[in-house]
């Protein structure tokens, strides 16, 4: 019985001494990639470079070396190498298969490469015959993976003679050799055992084990020659100098990055004005929580910009993300989300989600860049993965010599101009105008200095005229000189131009022992938006460690990260507020201040009784004040597992994450909020006013503290005595994320020295009365503060989320026959405020299965077996879910509590309980393999018919009785395989679920020289709700040894039911020099969850409700890469790499019909979820009144709810279905180049046309409204009415198909040109490598629309952002 | 065998108790599902139960007047309101009025929906939860005897059976499309509720504090809904016992600048359960305030407190709340109120000496050297009591254009009402029983609910 040792990266079971490696360090010599080679040469088998040089050292320690050099594996019996010669060689440079000729040259023994493994086997002898010569030792090499997926460690590979036996490494493979015809026995712990013919040219086999909860007949087994996956593994071969943003371009296919810009808006604070604190700027979370019972509808409003009448968007000032620094989103497939919008994907570097999308992380320090699409793996990650994952996995250690990296990167970023003509802004001019016609036409206001507040300084010219208050050449004089001022070039000064840098310094290495690799990471941003800017520091970390002789297996990661942050002030020109005309610095270059919300008169009056001014200045405030975040992160994760007895294995895992933030929002004493405030708590007196707030700076300081852990551990032991065999685990889990903020005091009159701040007086003789302030001193007004309110800490905050977790399964096999086994998983949720303290969510599964017939029984059965079990699954009662703010009131002295939506109860103590018997029947030499089972399924609170919300239980209690079937196919050698089931889901759905593989290029009648690769994919996928809810309470049970992940998911709510077809045809043409992967698919992802909010009847009181929905998430993929010159002087490769995707509602509640941009875009059945209707435009009247054709093509100006609801058409979508880009790399000896071009055809977008009315509409198309017969002829641009915003006037004119126009766009993304240093100066300098880039992104834009307007920063309303910014970095590459 | 069975036991109970530990937690400070009644109290806490803003419905009634300069401008559903017009709303306004009144119901609902299953702790005393209930209750009543007088006709005991009003949502659900219910329905409904609200021995005669309402608050409202049907026993009976619990007066004579927010009626003692609005947009729109029309101001003389406090001249009186120049109102359920309804009974009833008793210790916290007056007659008394109603009772949550509509109801007592230009012209008329009285439902709450019928108005 030979022992086969397995030598495979990363693990090695080889022992070398400390001293060996000491020895194997000073006998290497440097080891030189050749990077320009290894660009030049695709990823073939013997194409690694070696060099080493030995004198007389074994073939054993030549092979490390090799093995070391190359990552491929070796595989060899100690026996075999008994009787090999010492080598004497020295290599530099060379091919591996070169560098093996040599070493194998007159040995006893050969090799064979299989597969990135190097197999050692007894050289022939040469006096045998031919038949005796035929190899009859098969060398199988494969992987072995969970039906998740997750890969299985440890996992037992035998042959059933007992031949031989070895188990799977960390990644899941092992190699065997083993005797042609003989039968391999996969088998784990928890899952079912696989069995396989061992024939020639079984190429890699890929082993899906089932796991024994699941009913479905999933055992998968497909043969590749390749098993990278280049549309999900991303190849990062000599692709170490390119960013993350740049990877991914151009690799995925269906994956693209879309640029996001302002106007997808986001707001990042809220400015409210309130007497107690005047401006306080909020996030927008803290703004929901502090107006819970509007505050939504405000951030809605100003995202949507249609305000309803109620709201006074005066007393807000909000700031939206204008960071054009992260631009790229990624974005698969088209989000397939109801919201629409360009939803990212899920980040997660080694494990630990992140927020965001980090396009600049540096490529250099990365090992693997994968794409998460699989539904099944998604679903596991909770409710932020539904729109795909990228899981970035840095480098881990490697044994070997140390190895240094340092990369830099830097950026420039000239601030983007503000230019008032391109961002369809109005000017001077225009704003008076149409002030001018407005006090005409409508209200001559008259002007009270005493109570005539909010006012611009353009209609209080008016209103003081009206008054009498000035002369009409005064007025005249005013008038003129306003019409000379302009701000568009002072409104640059809120901007910078920004310099960014991120150095990167990554050092790897390790013994078989211990591997690490430590990456610092140091990066100083500045953004565009005025003082903004950006410090962190981080490092990361990863250590594996093999312990007693590999009996502990423990990895350990850490990110550690301390982030300082400064908000600058960002322009958003839609929502500025001043008046073009109002200027920020006068011609002295002094501060000139806005009093638009009080007035200059009434200011002069409190100024001349003791009070401060109370005016604004943008530029001033944006320069004074200073508001910080810092934070302190620190992630870890500790995952090991150990053999503690034979048979016996420890699983656990530890995440950890604490993360300390202190948020500073500082007011310098000169700032407009430090003089309101002080004023506002101004009392006055006879002889003065008494400040009950001390003048000076004010700091408010928060400081909070998140802290996350997760444990999860587990037993697994296994025992065979006889013919019994044993199998049992147990496991369990705990998870807990705290949120911790403490309330705290605005600090007054604050001394940054001593850290204090002064006093707060309080009213005599009660400290808790009111005063009134300085709006005493105006007839007919008052206003009241309380200063005791002061001096209550707020903000005080505290979450708290936890859940336990236990699982347990056991099996037991006699004489490997008969196998009795069971499972059970739960997951408890703390159910606060409920007469129960938490509650349950159970699964198990008890299955009993004898074999019948385990040796063929004849010619066309192979072998029968019987099953029965039961499967059940028990949900717990939750409650409705209404969703509260709950919220301190500082004047009562207590909290309220506001309910604002509520969502339906999912889980309310439904059962599902299936009694299984299956009769599986192999056939045909193992080709085949047919199951047939009857079940017997009892539910309870869900009904069998149809009911396929599930968003309520009944209590109804349904029996079903059917039959499932299973089909597995394995044919053509194994270049074929399917496998068909048909099966019910615990709801009481059907379902069908298959796969098929076709590799059509291996066959024997495939004769072609052009084509080298020609595969087949096809899939069904169904994943009922349930079923996804088992998926991930699957992540909490060990699988081979440890855990794939550790999130904390949340259990609350079912996952949508998915429903999947995928087809996909790879062609590879002239041994793939030209690559076409080509893939449909269509995805049906229904329940709650992927939820559209409609609107609610008013009277149930709430705005929107949550529907039942579902979306159909199709399209094609299409890859194509074509390597149109490739000498080891030149390459040149174009990639065209785009999907055409569409997102359908399905059963969408019917809109009802409203005058408002939400109809125009609401969901309708059966089509795009983003569409947009519009009316067919029929010009103005000669009146100036929109007109348009109703549902009879007539044209009509009458305009009521009856005719426009009929008559809106369907317009086009918003978002592009066609999106995609079209990479060219070049490569010329030592420069390299590349220039990615996106495109996005097929959407359409609006633009902004104003309605004119009595304020002034943020548009320079109002210089084109109608004015007089006959400019109907040139403008569509209505009179000025006194309709207001809300009217059919309005709506016409915002969303008509006039105003609709196509939004295909190309952009030239990005142009890099590189160098990489030839290798003698590279040692000249002794270094291992450089490389230096240059980028520039965002260089040039087509846009098919007349306007030149760039698609990606209109907004869905048509308003204009701020324009892109170029860039231009440059980075250097160093490896030490 | 025994002690291993022993030690299980014990380990199972060990971690069993654990879990129960560790997963006792209140999941967030900010954020709830509210279960007990503890977080019931906190809903009833909620200052939002105060601010509401019904001033649209003053805006109809024949106190306000809009000069020329203010319907010269923007045509918006305060102008059309004003001008009683047949349309009052833009496609896309949104009734502020409606929506905020069920969203105020639907935290009532909630609570009223699950207190009988909230789980036994400390907090769930008989006491506080019927409490928690008589609350929710009355503050439930006030919100639909409002909705039933704005979106109803006045209570006609003839046709109140079949007059419109409101749905009449009890329990929360977010897609029941309810159709709407009689004025008989929810005045019944109001009532009933009401009862069982004051039934509470356990509910003091106020409240913690000027949000909550106690008993005094719920006969109040009892009182007014019985005066709306004309049933003056009934309401003379509920006034009683509200004054029982309370009468007292603050003195706004002089020497007071008048609430500019809520928090400023913290210690008056006239309010049985405070109700204030903010009115912002109004100002937003014209940069003005509304003018009280010159019927409502003949009647109030210089020495008159409320016309110190809440007017400037003919304006109403601004002030500054939030950085926005705002129209405060406060038309909480308060003493004056109950005191003008039992004294409007009285008169009713032949006591003018009980009657103009109670106008003149009104009067004399309200007027600086107020003069009492006297009389036998109970029609003088019955005009005595009216003209103090009209004094005490302007812009106070649309109820001189309830009173009006119940006015309306007795041909002896109908008006019909004008509006003029600056130069007297007339440009809108307002007949007694007029469809124009009763306000018309947004096209959003007939889009989002098939079965709500539209109010006819011609």
């Amino acid at each position: 019985m030979a022992s086969v040792a397995v030598l495979n990266p990363p693990t090695m079971n080889l022992k070398i001494t400390s001293r060996m490696w000491r020895r194997l360090c000073i006998v290497f010599t440097r080891v030189y990639l050749v990077l320009q080679l290894m660009l030049l040469m695709p990823d073939v088998t013997a194409q690694s470079s070696i060099s080493f040089s030995v004198n007389n050292a074994s073939l054993q320690s030549v092979l490390t070396t090799i093995k070391a050099q190359s990552g491929y594996g070796i595989v060899y019996t100690k026996e075999l190498l008994k009787n090999t010669r010492p080598i004497t060689a020295s290599f530099s440079n060379q091919p591996l298969s070169a560098v093996l000729a040599r070493c194998f040259d007159g040995q006893p023994v050969t090799y064979k490469i299989v597969d990135r493994n190097i197999i050692i086997t007894e050289r022939p002898k040469e006096n045998l015959s031919q038949q005796v010569a035929e190899d009859t030792t098969v060398v199988v090499t494969g992987q072995v993976s969970g039906a998740d997926g997750s890969v299985l460690i440890g996992a037992s590979v035998k042959a059933l003679d007992g031949s031989a036996g070895v188990t799977t490494n960390r990644d899941g493979r092992f190699v065997i050799a083993v005797p042609r015809g003989s039968i391999l026995s996969i088998s784990y712990v928890g899952f079912k055992p696989y069995k396989v013919k061992v024939q020639t040219n079984m190429g890699r086999l890929s082993i899906n084990l089932e796991q024994l909860e699941t009913t479905l007949g999933a055992v998968n087994i497909s043969n590749t020659a390749k098993v990278k996956d280049p549309t999900l593994q991303i190849d990062l071969t000599n692709r170490s100098y390119m960013n993350l943003g740049q990877i991914l371009q151009g690799t995925v296919p269906g994956l693209s990055l879309q640029t996001r810009s302002t106007t997808v808006r986001s707001i990042t604070s809220i400015g409210v004005y309130n007497p107690r604190l005047l401006w306080t700027f909020m996030t927008p979370e803290q703004f929901v929580k502090a107006y819970p019972t509007y505050g939504q509808l405000v951030l809605d409003a100003f995202l949507s910009g249609n305000f309803p009448t109620w709201m006074n968007k005066n007393i807000y000032q909000v700031r939206f993300t204008t960071r054009v620094s992260t631009s790229l989103v990624p974005e698969l497939r088209g989000s397939n989300s109801f919201a629409g919008n360009t939803d990212g994907m899920l980040i997660v570097i080694d494990g630990f989600p992140r927020e965001g999308f980090p396009a600049d992380f540096p490529m250099s320090n990365v090992e693997s860049v994968e794409v998460v699409k699989d539904p099944k793996e998604l679903v596991k990650w909770g409710a932020k993965a539904i729109n795909g994952i990228i899981m970035v996995r840095t480098k881990q250690g490697k044994i070997g010599e140390i190895h240094v990296n340092y990369s830099v990167n830097l950026y420039y970023t000239p601030a983007p101009k503000f230019n008032r003509e391109k961002l369809y802004l109005p000017s001077t001019g225009d704003v008076l105008d149409y002030v001018r016609q407005s006090d005409t036409l409508f209200n001559q206001n008259t002007y009270n200095p005493n109570n005539t507040f909010q006012i611009t300084p353009a209609a209080r010219l008016l209103s003081k005229l009206h008054n009498n208050m000035i002369t009409q050449e005064g007025f005249n004089a005013s008038w003129d000189s306003l019409g000379r001022l302009d701000n568009t070039a002072q409104l640059n000064m809120l901007q910078q131009n920004s310099f960014n840098q991120n150095h990167s310094l990554s050092v790897i290495g390790g013994t078989n022992k211990y591997k690490f690799s430590l990456i610092g990471g140091y990066s100083s941003n500045n953004d565009n938006a005025l003082n903004g800017s950006n410090r962190t520091v981080s490092l990361n970390a990863n250590n594996v460690l093999n312990l007693l002789h590999d009996d502990l297996n423990i990895s350990w990661t850490l990110y550690l990260a301390s982030v300082k942050s400064r908000a600058g002030y960002s322009v958003n020109p839609s929502n500025l507020t001043i008046q073009p005309y109002q200027m920020l610095l006068d011609n002295n270059g002094k501060y000139v201040y806005d009093y638009s919300s009080f007035n200059p008169d009434a200011n002069d009056i409190i100024m001349s009784k003791g009070y401060y001014n109370n005016g604004v200045n943008l530029l001033e405030d944006a320069r004074l004040n200073n508001s910080t975040d810092k934070s302190l992160q620190a992630q870890s994760r500790l995952n090991f597992s150990w053999k503690l007895l034979p048979g016996l294995q420890w699983s656990a895992s530890v995440l950890n994450t604490l993360q300390d933030n202190t948020t500073d929002l500082f007011y310098d004493k000169s700032s407009s909020y430090a003089r309101q405030l002080v004023n506002q708590y101004g009392q006055y007196y006879q002889n003065g006013v008494k400040f009950y707030v001390p003048y000076g700076d004010i700091l408010n300081r928060s400081k909070s503290t998140n802290k996350e852990w997760n444990v999860r551990s587990g037993l697994a032991y296994n025992k065979t005595f006889g013919r019994n065999e044993i199998e049992l685990s147990v496991g369990g889990g705990a998870a807990s994320v705290g949120y911790r903020r403490p309330g705290n005091y605005v600090l007054y009159g604050y001394n940054s020295t001593t850290g204090t701040g002064a006093p707060i007086y309080l009213p005599t003789p009660d400290p808790n009365a009111a005063i009134s302030n300085y709006y005493a001193l105006f007839a007919g007004q008052g206003a009241t503060v309380y200063p005791s309110s002061l001096v209550v800490p707020v903000n005080l905050e505290n979450t708290n989320s936890r859940n336990i977790n236990w699982n347990g399964a056991a099996k037991y096999t006699y004489n490997k026959r008969f196998t009795l086994s069971g499972r059970y998983t739960s997951v408890l949720n703390p159910s606060y405020g409920q007469i129960s303290k938490y509650s349950t969510l159970t699964n198990y599964n008890v299955e009993g299965s004898v074999e019948l017939f385990k040796e063929p029984v004849n010619k066309w059965i192979d072998d029968v077996a019987v099953t029965t079990g039961i499967l059940t699954m028990l949900m717990p009662d939750l409650p409705v879910n209404f969703a509260a703010s709950r919220y301190q009131q500082v004047y009562w002295d207590d909290y309220g509590i506001w309910v604002n939506g509520y969502s339906p109860t999912q889980q309310s103590g439904q059962s599902s309980r299936n009694i299984y018997q299956r009769v599986k029947v192999g056939l045909g030499r193992g080709r085949y393999e047919l199951s047939v089972g009857y079940n017997s399924q009892k539910m309870t609170g869900l009904s069998s018919t149809g009911n396929t919300d599930l968003t309520t239980a009944g209590d109804s209690s349904a029996v079903i009785h059917y039959v499932s079937a299973s089909l597995k196919a394995n044919l053509r050698k194994g270049l074929f395989s399917t496998m068909v089931t048909y099966n019910k889901s615990p709801e009481g759905q059907s379902q069908v679920n298959g796969v098929l593989k076709y590799n059509l290029a291996k066959e024997k009648y495939f004769h072609s020289n052009l084509i080298s690769t020609l595969d087949i994919d096809g899939l069904i996928q169904n994943i009922s709700s349930y079923q996804g809810l088992d998926l991930m309470m699957g992540t909490n049970v060990a699988g081979g040894g440890s855990y794939t992940m550790a999130t904390n998911s949340t259990f609350t709510t079912l996952p949508p039911r998915n429903l999947n077809y995928e087809t996909r045809v790879r062609i590879g043409i002239l041994h793939d020099q030209y690559m076409l992967d080509v893939r449909y698919y269509n995805r049906t992802s229904s329940g709650v969850n992927s939820s559209i909010s409609v609107a609610a009847d008013a009277s149930s009181g709430l705005s929107s409700q949550i529907a039942y929905s579902n979306i159909v998430n199709k399209g094609i993929e299409f890859f194509l890469k074509s390597d149109f010159v490739k000498t080891t002087k030149f390459s040149y490769t174009v990639t065209l790499n785009g999907a055409y995707n569409v997102n359908v509602a399905k059963s969408v509640p019917t809109p009802g019909f409203t005058a408002t941009d939400a109809y125009a875009t609401a969901y309708r059945d059966g089509y795009n979820t983003s569409n947009l209707w519009a009316f067919k435009w029929a010009g103005l009247d000669n009146k100036g009144n929109p007109q348009i054709y109703d549902k009879e093509g007539k044209k009509t100006a009458v305009l009521d709810s009856t005719t426009l609801a009929t008559s809106l058409t369907y317009a086009g979508v918003l978002r592009a279905p066609w999106n995609g880009g079209f990479i060219h790399e070049v490569a010329w000896g030592s420069f390299f180049g590349r220039a990615a071009l996106t495109f996005s055809w097929g959407a359409v977008m609006k633009r902004f046309i104003p309605t004119p009315s009595t304020d002034v509409a943020n548009s320079s198309l109002i210089r084109y409204r109608w004015k007089k017969e006959g400019d109907e002829l040139y403008t569509d641009v209505p009179a000025m009415t006194k309709d207001g915003s809300n009217s059919f006037r309005g709506f016409v004119t915002n969303n008509s198909m006039n105003s609709v126009m196509s939004a295909n766009f190309v952009r030239l993304q990005e142009v890099m040109i590189g160098w990489r240093f030839p290798q003698q100066l590279v040692k000249r300098m002794k270094l291992n490598s450089a490389l230096v880039t240059l980028q520039g992104q965002n260089l040039a834009m087509w846009t098919q629309n007349k306007y030149h307007m760039d698609p990606t920063v209109v907004g869905s309303n048509g308003v204009m952002g701020m324009p892109i910014a170029k860039q231009y970095s440059c980075s250097f590459m160093i490896g030490l | 065998m025994a002690m291993n069975k022993m030690i299980c036991f014990l380990l199972m109970v060990i971690v069993f108790t654990g879990c129960e530990k560790f997963l006792d937690v209140n999941p967030s400070t900010q954020s709830v599902n509210p279960t007990t009644i503890a977080d019931f109290q906190e809903m009833l806490n909620s200052d939002s139960l105060a601010i509401g803003n019904y001033m649209l419905s003053d805006l109809m009634s024949d106190d306000v007047r809009l000069p020329d300069v203010e319907l010269s401008g923007q045509d918006n559903f305060y102008t059309r309101t004003y001008l009683w017009s047949n349309v009052i709303w833009n496609p896309a306004d949104e009734d502020y009025m409606y929506s905020s009144s069920y969203s105020r119901i639907l935290q009532m609902n909630i609570i009223m929906n699950r207190v009988g299953s909230a789980p036994q702790d400390s907090v769930n005393t008989v006491e506080n939860r019927s409490n928690v209930i008589s609350q929710a209750l009355i503050q439930r009543s006030y919100y639909y005897l409002q909705l039933a007088n704005i979106y109803g006709a006045g209570y006609n005991s003839a046709t109140a059976a079949t007059d419109l009003a409101v749905p009449l949502v009890l329990s929360p659900d977010a897609s029941a499309k309810p159709s709407r219910a009689t004025v008989k329905e929810v005045y019944d409904k109001v009532i009933t509720d009401l009862r069982q609200a004051v039934n509470n021995p356990y509910l003091a005669g106020m409240g913690r504090n000027i949000i909550h309402p106690g008993k005094a608050a719920g006969y109040a409202l009892l009182s007014r809904a019985y005066l709306y049907k004309a049933a003056y026993d009934s309401a003379l009976l509920y006034a009683d016992s509200s004054l029982a619990l309370a009468s007292s007066l603050m003195d706004i004579s002089s020497d007071y600048s008048g609430p500019t927010q809520l928090i400023d009626l913290r210690t008056n003692p006239e309010i049985l359960m405070a109700k204030v609005a903010y009115e912002r947009n109004f100002y937003s729109l014209v940069n003005y305030s509304f003018q009280i029309s010159s019927s409502l101001y003949s009647l109030l003389s210089y020495y008159d407190g409320r016309y110190n406090t809440r007017l400037n001249g003919y304006y109403y009186r601004t002030s500054t709340y939030n950085g926005a120049t705002t129209l405060f109102s406060d038309f909480s359920v308060s003493v004056p109120e109950v005191m003008l309804t039992k004294a409007e009974c009285l008169a009713r009833k032949g006591d003018a000496a009980g009657a103009v008793t109670l106008v003149n210790t009104l009067a004399a916290n309200r007027i600086r050297s107020y003069e009492e007056v006297t009389t036998s007659n109970a029609d003088t008394a019955l005009s005595y009591v009216l003209n103090e109603r009209r004094r005490e009772l302007f812009v106070h949550g649309g109820l001189r254009t309830f009173d009006l509509k119940r006015f309306n109801v007795n041909t002896n007592t109908q008006v019909t009402l004008t509006r003029q230009q600056d130069d007297s012209t007339v440009i809108a008329t307002l007949p007694p029983l007029s469809g124009r009285y009763v306000m018309p439902f947004t096209q959003t709450v007939l889009a989002n609910n098939s079965n709500m019928v539209q109010n006819v108005r011609q």
